[in-house]
C-alpha cells in the first residue's frame, strides 16, 4: 500500500513547487513589490493596485474587448462545427469523407506562430489572396491586419479557419452513435434528407450540442491569447487589446511586476466563478464529471 | 424483408442528386481553403523580390529561386531550434507519461485512503494560478532563467494525462491485477508488469498530445530564454515576425548574398522547414489523436 503513496511523491512535489507557490506569489499584487526586499518583505499597500487597476484608462478597453471577442467566437464558432458535421455526414463516400476530414483538423495541430505566419501572407495588401479576389471585384486593397475594422473579423475568421474541423469530430461520432432504425422509420413517412436531418439527426444530439454550449461558456475570459498576439499591433490596440495582452505587455515590458499581477489575479477569480458556475450547470443539466 | 429490396432499388431524386453535387462540391472548397493558404506560403518561399510584390494567386512560382532556403540554413541558428525542439518534445513526452502511469494508476483504486483528497489536488491548479509574474518569479529564483531545462520541469505532470490515464486505467479488467496480487506482487510489479502494457492506447495518446504540445511551445522559451542557440522552433519563425527581418537582409546584400528576395520570402521559408517534417507524418499519426479524444469524450 505504501508504495502507492511513494509513487505519488515525485508529482505531489513537482505541483508544490511549480503549481502551488506561484499561487503564494499573488500576495504579490496586495503589496508594493521592491526586488530588493523581495515578495515577504515588500509592504502591504492596501489594494492600491487593484484601484489602479480600475481607474485605470486602458482597463474598461481591455475589458470591454476580451468580453466582445470571446463572445463573438463562441457565438460564430459554436454553430459551425455542428453545421460542418452535418455536410460531412451527408457524405455517402467513406474514402472522401475520411480524406477530407483528416485535412480540417490539419491546422488545429499547428500553433498560432505558424498560422499567423500564413494568415499574414493571405491577408497581405501588397501579394495575398484575399485582397487579390478583392481587386478582381473592382474593390480597393484593404490592410486588414491594421484595420481597426476588419481586425476582430480576421480574429474570428481565422480562428473558424483553424478548429472548425477539429470540432466537428465530436458530433460527427454523436451523430454515428444515432440508431438506423429512426432514419428508415421516417423514411417510410416520406422524409426527405433535409426533413431527417432537421427532425432526426439535431434533436438526437441535443446532449452533447448543450453540454458544449455550457462548457464554451466557461472560457468566457479566454479571448485567444496566443492569436492575438501573434496577430496584433499597436494600430489595432483599441478593439484587439485584451486582458492577458495588456498584463504581458505591462508586466514584462514596463516591470509593473505588482500591477500586473493584481490584473491577473482579478482575471483568475473572475474566470474561476465562470468555470465553477458552467461546470456546476452542466453537472446539473447531464451526467458530465470530469472527476 | 421488403424493406430491403426497397432500399437496393430506391430511385435517386433529382433534388438529392443536386444536393450531393453541392455538398460533394461545398466540403471539396472547404479543404481547398484549408490547404491553400499553406500552398501559398510554399511558393512564396521560392520566388524572388519581384514576384513577391505582385498581387495574385501565386499558385506556382514563375521563376524558382533557393535564396531563401540559403539563408535560413546558413544565417539562422535552425539547427540548434530543431535539436532544443525535439529534446524538449522527447524528454517532456517521456517525462508526461511516466507521471501519467505513476499517479493514474494509485488514484484508479476506489480504496485508496485519501484518494479524493489527492484528486482535489491535481485539479485546482487547473483552474487556478499564480499568474504570470509570480510564475517568472519562482523561475528567477530557482535558476532556471535561460536553462533549457525550463521547457520540461514546470510541466512535466500534465492533468490532461492524469484524467485520461486514469479513467482508462479504471475500466480495465480487474480480475488481471488481482491474480497479480495472488502471485504475490506488490503493487509497483504490477503497474509495471500489467498495468502499463495494458494502457499503451491511453498512454500513446496521451504521448501524442504532449509531444504536440511542445512542439508548439512558444511562451515559455519567449519569456525565459535569452540565448539564441537555446531557442525552440516556434520562436525563431516569431522573431522573423515580430522584428522586421529587413535589416538582417541589408546587411546581407551587402555581402552580395539575398539581393533577389525580401524578408517575407525568408520568412515563409523558416515556416515551411519548421512544419514541414510535421506535415509529412500527418497523414500517419492523426488517426491517433482523433482515437484519442472520442476515448475521452465519449466517456463524458
Amino acid at each position: 500500500m505504501k508504495l502507492l503513496y511513494i509513487m505519488l511523491i515525485i508529482p505531489v512535489i513537482q505541483y508544490a513547487i511549480f503549481r502551488y507557490y506561484p499561487m503564494y506569489g499573488a500576495i504579490i499584487a496586495f503589496k508594493d513589490y521592491k526586488y530588493s526586499l523581495g515578495i515577504l518583505a515588500s509592504p502591504w499597500n492596501n489594494f492600491a493596485h487593484f484601484k489602479t487597476l480600475f481607474n485605470d484608462p486602458y482597463f474598461l478597453r481591455i475589458l470591454k474587448n476580451t468580453l466582445s471577442i470571446s463572445i463573438l467566437r463562441i457565438v460564430v464558432g459554436f454553430p459551425t462545427p455542428i453545421i460542418l458535421a452535418l455536410f460531412l455526414n451527408e457524405i455517402k463516400n467513406l474514402k472522401f469523407k475520411k480524406i477530407t476530414q483528416s485535412i480540417t483538423y490539419l491546422p488545429h495541430f499547428l500553433s498560432w506562430v505558424v498560422i499567423s505566419s500564413i494568415m499574414m501572407e493571405i491577408l497581405s495588401p501588397t501579394r495575398g489572396i484575399v485582397n487579390y479576389i478583392i481587386t478582381l471585384f473592382g474593390g480597393e486593397t484593404i490592410q486588414f491586419l491594421a484595420s481597426k475594422q476588419y481586425f476582430v473579423g480576421v480574429l474570428i475568421i481565422t480562428a473558424l479557419w483553424k478548429e472548425v474541423g477539429w470540432g466537428s469530430i465530436i458530433y460527427l461520432a454523436a451523430i454515428s452513435g444515432i440508431s438506423y432504425e429512426l432514419y428508415e422509420a421516417s423514411e417510410i413517412d416520406g422524409a426527405n434528407r433535409f426533413q431527417k436531418a432537421v427532425h432526426i439527426t439535431i434533436p438526437s444530439i441535443y446532449p452533447i450540442i448543450t453540454l458544449s454550449i455550457i462548457l464554451s461558456f466557461s472560457g468566457l475570459l479566454n479571448a485567444g491569447f496566443e492569436q492575438i498576439f501573434n496577430l496584433y499591433n499597436p494600430t489595432v490596440y483599441e478593439v484587439a487589446d485584451i486582458i492577458d495582452t495588456y498584463v504581458f505587455r505591462v508586466g514584462f515590458f514596463d516591470n509593473r511586476y505588482d500591477f500586473a499581477s493584481a490584473v491577473g489575479l482579478f482575471q483568475s477569480v473572475v474566470g474561476l466563478t465562470f468555470v465553477l458556475l458552467t461546470n456546476y450547470i452542466a453537472r446539473k443539466h447531464s451526467n458530465y464529471t470530469l472527476w | 424483408m421488403k424493406v430491403k429490396s426497397r432500399h437496393k432499388y430506391k430511385k435517386q431524386s433529382v433534388s438529392g442528386l443536386a444536393f450531393d453535387i453541392f455538398n460533394y462540391g461545398f466540403i471539396a472548397l472547404f479543404c481547398l481553403i484549408i490547404l491553400l493558404p499553406f500552398w501559398n506560403l510554399v511558393v512564396l518561399s521560392l520566388i524572388s523580390k519581384h514576384e513577391s510584390l505582385s498581387l495574385g494567386l501565386h499558385l506556382w512560382p514563375e521563376k524558382i529561386i533557393t535564396d531563401a532556403y540559403m539563408i535560413v540554413f546558413r544565417e539562422s541558428n535552425i539547427a540548434y531550434a530543431y535539436f532544443n525542439t525535439i529534446s524538449r518534445a522527447v524528454l517532456g513526452t517521456a517525462l508526461s507519461v511516466a507521471m501519467s502511469a505513476l499517479i493514474g494508476y494509485p488514484l484508479s483504486k476506489n480504496n485508496l485512503p485519501g484518494r479524493n483528497i489527492f484528486m482535489k489536488y491535481f485539479l485546482i491548479p487547473a483552474y487556478i494560478s499564480g499568474g504570470l509574474i509570480p510564475t517568472y518569479l519562482l523561475i528567477r529564483g530557482l535558476g532556471l532563467i535561460n536553462n533549457r531545462l525550463v521547457y520540461v520541469l514546470p510541466i512535466f505532470v500534465s492533468f490532461i494525462g492524469i484524467v485520461y490515464t486514469r479513467n482508462y486505467i479504471m475500466s480495465l479488467d480487474k480480475s488481471l491485477e488481482e491474480s497479480a496480487i495472488i502471485d504475490g506482487a506488490n503493487y509497483l510489479q504490477i503497474l509495471f508488469k500489467v498495468i502499463i502494457p495494458l494502457s499503451k492506447p491511453i498512454l500513446a495518446t496521451v504521448a501524442l498530445w504532449e509531444f504536440v504540445g511542445h512542439w508548439n511551445a512558444w511562451y515559455d522559451c519567449y519569456i525565459y530564454i535569452m540565448e539564441p542557440n537555446k531557442e525552440v522552433l516556434q520562436v525563431i519563425i516569431q522573431r522573423s515576425i515580430m522584428h522586421i527581418a529587413n535589416e538582417e537582409l541589408d546587411r546581407l546584400r551587402a555581402l552580395n548574398q539575398g539581393k533577389n528576395i525580401l524578408a517575407e520570402n525568408v520568412k515563409a521559408a523558416t515556416v515551411i522547414i519548421t512544419i514541414g517534417p510535421i506535415i509529412l507524418l500527418y497523414p500517419f499519426v492523426q488517426k491517433y489523436f482523433v482515437k484519442g479524444i472520442m476515448a475521452g469524450a465519449v466517456k463524458g
